[in-house]
């Protein structure tokens, strides 16, 4: 199958083999880390003639998703980036597509994102005296896993396993004449990164809001 | 016919070694040829994980279907919970296009496929079916002349293909008994052993699960219990020892493994089972009876 035009231009300019991605009709989202939007959106402009649709921005418990909707070549393309609460900061937008200060704007002051690079600080929805600390739509850092599913979700994308792999189960399956390790997708490096990309494809590790640096949920 | 690859699961590996060294003993006696599933993951949890999320078991039970694709093998499931993720993935995978298309294409973002080839088996229905009992009365060594009641475990009565849910529950009677051990019946077989229910209220899963099934077990002469579930038998071997802070006065039973029963049955030392390992009845079971 051919790769849509817009995906290989992204792909090339960002560097990324496998941009994660959705076709609905002529209607086109990419998924794109924070720090990829400014780029995007520069390469599109590059590449030809872009109009600003719309920036809306959407809680998603641990993140803020950003879409920033374009018409590009007579089709609908959003971009999608996740902010996570913890930093609630990305780079505005505006020096590229200046019609995109009004929807910033909107998402700094009713979900507490900063847009650096947002010069005119004047609200633009809510009054005056509201506190810059409390964006209503703004909800408190969750993800979609009930309580109860925590710990084996926890397992299961740290070590690909429902249990913890630790070193005294070793050491017992040694003791018992097995091999140290089992065949299991953690002993293996080049396997367990399949099972990682694989998890990030699916985008349960989003929604869960698992930290794969602190190899934890990001709430308790 | 495929080469046939043990799928182990993670509790066996990790918790129960035991069970694994049993398996590899009893399909070598049994001189049937299989290899370990490499790179495989949890098959994952079939109860949390598909409440937590729709896509991600599926997607990761396709993952595991796939290796064993690749490598030409079928699988030989070692675990109730296993079965029934790996079972369910396939038939969701055969009947749902929608949700087919959406994890071929996650598949194919690291380099894989899954077209459907690999024959999924409970170790009981390959034993059962593929080896039969009369071959397994050939094999044994020391017939294990002993009462023991069974625990199905409520993920062995998963079927797909309007298949008779009871097919492996009885399969599972036929091998106990084929391993020279006499079933004896408490009533309360079928009953959940609360595994699930503890990791939402604990008290409550040993009150109304654990509790009865072990209490009913008083009116039978049982000496162990048989578990095909390395789940249950957890749930079992653990919870029995707090039973007793609950005012509910009965067991404790050694808990084994199927394939622990039919290892012994075939001459395997039970030292090299490492029961000492293991909790509570388990463990003076171990010393008291095969010592």
């Amino acid at each position: 199958m051919a790769i849509d035009p817009i995906v290989a231009l992204l792909g090339q300019r960002l560097s990324r083999e496998n941009l994660r991605t959705e076709l609905d009709g002529r209607r086109l989202t990419i998924e794109l880390e924070a720090t990829e939007i400014v780029p995007a959106i520069a390469a599109l402009l590059a590449a030809g003639p872009v109009r600003f649709v719309t920036l809306a921005a959407m809680d998603a418990g641990g993140d803020i998703d950003l879409l920033y909707t374009l018409e590009v070549d007579r089709r609908l393309v959003t971009l999608r980036a996740a902010i996570a609460k913890e930093a609630s900061r990305v780079q505005s937008v505006i020096d590229l597509l200046p019609a995109a200060e009004m929807g910033e704007k909107e998402a700094a002051e009713l979900f507490g994102i900063e847009f650096v690079g947002l010069t005119r600080q004047e609200k633009l929805i809510l009054p005056d005296n509201w506190p810059a600390d409390k964006p209503p739509l703004r909800q408190p850092l969750t993800g979609d896993v009930f309580p109860q599913a925590r710990l084996p979700v926890e397992n299961l994308l740290r070590d690909a396993t429902s249990v913890r792999v630790a070193p005294s189960s070793l050491a017992r399956r040694e003791a018992a004449g097995l091999p140290k390790q089992p065949a299991i997708a953690s002993a293996d490096a080049q396997s367990m990164q399949e099972f990682v990309e694989l998890v990030k494809r699916t985008g349960f590790d989003r929604r869960a809001g698992y930290d794969w640096s602190k190899r934890k949920l990001r709430y308790k | 016919m495929n080469r046939q690859t043990l799928f182990l699961g993670c509790v066996i590996p990790l918790r129960f070694p035991g069970i694994e060294v049993a398996a590899r003993f009893v399909f070598r006696e049994l001189q049937i040829d299989c290899v370990e599933l490499e790179g495989y993951s949890c098959c994952p949890e079939p109860v949390v994980l598909g409440i937590a999320d729709h896509v991600l078991p599926v997607a990761v039970s396709a993952r595991n279907l796939s290796l064993a694709e690749q490598a030409g093998a079928d699988l030989i499931v070692l675990c109730n919970g296993c079965f029934e993720s790996l079972a369910e993935a396939e038939a969701a995978l055969r009947h749902d296009d929608r949700l087919r298309t959406s994890v071929s294409g996650i598949l194919a973002g690291v380099g894989r496929r899954y077209d459907g080839k690999v024959l999924i088996r409970h170790f009981i229905e390959f034993l059962y079916e593929e080896v039969g009992l009369e071959r397994i009365r050939r094999s044994l060594k020391a017939p294990m002349e002993m009462a023991v009641a069974v625990h199905y475990g409520c993920h062995l009565f998963r079927e797909t293909g309007g298949a008779d849910t009871l097919r492996k529950p009885q399969m599972f009677r036929e091998l106990i008994e084929a391993a020279g051990a006499r079933l004896v019946d408490s009533g309360l077989e079928q009953l959940c052993c609360g595994f699930p229910i503890t990791q939402l209220d604990k008290p409550q899963a040993l009150r109304e699960r654990l509790g009865p099934k072990v209490r009913a077990l008083g009116s039978t002469q049982a000496e162990a219990l048989i578990f095909c579930c390395p789940a249950c038998l957890n749930q079992f071997e653990s919870g029995q020892g707090e039973l007793k802070g609950l005012g509910i006065d009965a067991g404790p039973y050694p808990c084994v493994h199927l394939l622990e029963l039919l290892a012994l049955a075939m001459g395997m030392k039970p030292s090299a089972l490492h029961l000492e390992n293991r909790l509570g009845a388990t463990k003076e079971f171990a010393e008291c009876f095969w010592e």
